[in-house]
């Protein structure tokens, strides 16, 4: 997948795929993704199909299954007639604002995708708060970096949205 | 088959009512930007001629025993990812190997990526 510097917005599948879990190059199936949660993360059966089927759904074809890990790649997903399908990158459908590592799409020129390094420091240094330096990045810690990115976002993202998948987003930090 | 054509036929149709959109979940500054929304860059990948399905597991490396549409073990203990073992020569066992070519990814810096180990029970 030619995506000049661009990885996807979700580093567990971009893990994933590194290591054959899902297909190497982007573009990989309903099944890969339901296989790879559970062999990988150790998500339950029921979760991974719910996942995959909101991923393949929102952003991927619902006839061939494929679904693209990140820009699109509608010639190779979806079912000639249909499309187009913006792959995983695609904005306000399954990425949302407010992510941990990346950008809002509206604030940086489209650019939800790539790791922001000044966020994950942002995100290592709420983990330590409190002087609880051994914690790391447990749930209480999480959910106060989720509400730092909340803050962040209403107050500099004119277009921000938080829907209701946002909130299935935001609990992935507590069910995953 | 036909079905599955006719609703996402009829999905995609959906995005010429900003009303419809919102009432599932999307929202009318989706479509406001659409310059934004059609720049080059974004929105094609390039071809890749040599697609090669992911790995599944195997008996030598199950992993969690998940292999769609048969669930995994519900009980998956010691799961190293990928196998402790393994050698590069097997391309069975999901060691990280150089991107398919012009396909970039990143790595979590301070993630365990390679061996960590999960006792998960669900």
């Amino acid at each position: 997948m030619v995506c000049a510097t661009h990885s996807d917005p979700f580093p567990g599948l971009n893990t994933a795929a590194n290591h054959n879990f899902l297909a190497r190059d982007g573009i990989t199936t309903f099944a890969e993704l339901v296989d790879a949660q559970q062999n990988v993360y150790g998500v339950g059966y029921d979760l991974a199909v719910l996942l995959a089927t909101l991923g393949v759904g929102l952003d991927g074809d619902p006839v061939t299954l494929k679904v693209s890990l990140g820009c699109d790649a509608t010639s190779r997903t979806a079912t000639p007639g249909l499309g187009p399908e913006p792959g995983l990158n695609g904005h306000n459908k399954f990425e949302g604002d407010t992510s941990l590592t990346r950008n809002d799409y509206y604030l940086a020129n489209g650019d939800n995708y790539k790791f922001n390094t000044t966020l994950y420091e942002q995100m290592i240094q709420q983990c330590s708060v409190g002087g609880i330096n051994t914690a790391g990045c447990n749930f209480d810690n999480l959910a106060r970096y989720r509400k730092q990115r909340y803050d962040d976002s209403v107050a500099h993202n004119g277009n921000f949205y938080f829907g209701p998948k946002s909130v299935l987003l935001y609990g992935a930090a507590s069910f995953l | 088959m036909v079905k599955y054509a006719v609703t996402a036929a009829l999905i995609g149709r959906a995005v010429a009512f900003p009303w419809v959109a919102e009432t599932v979940g999307m929202s009318r500054r989706d479509f406001a930007n659409q310059r934004l929304e059609s720049r080059a860059d974004l929105q094609t990948c390039g071809f890749n001629p040599d697609h090669v399905p992911a790995q599944g597991i195997t008996v030598k490396y199950p992993y969690c025993g998940a292999k769609f549409p048969t669930p995994g073990f519900q009980i998956c203990a010691n799961n190293l990812v990928p196998a402790k073992v393994c050698l590069t020569s097997e391309r069975t066992c999901h060691e990280r190997a150089d991107q398919e070519p012009g396909r970039h990814s990143t790595r979590l810096p301070a993630a365990k990526e390679h061996g960590h180990p999960r006792s998960m029970p669900r």
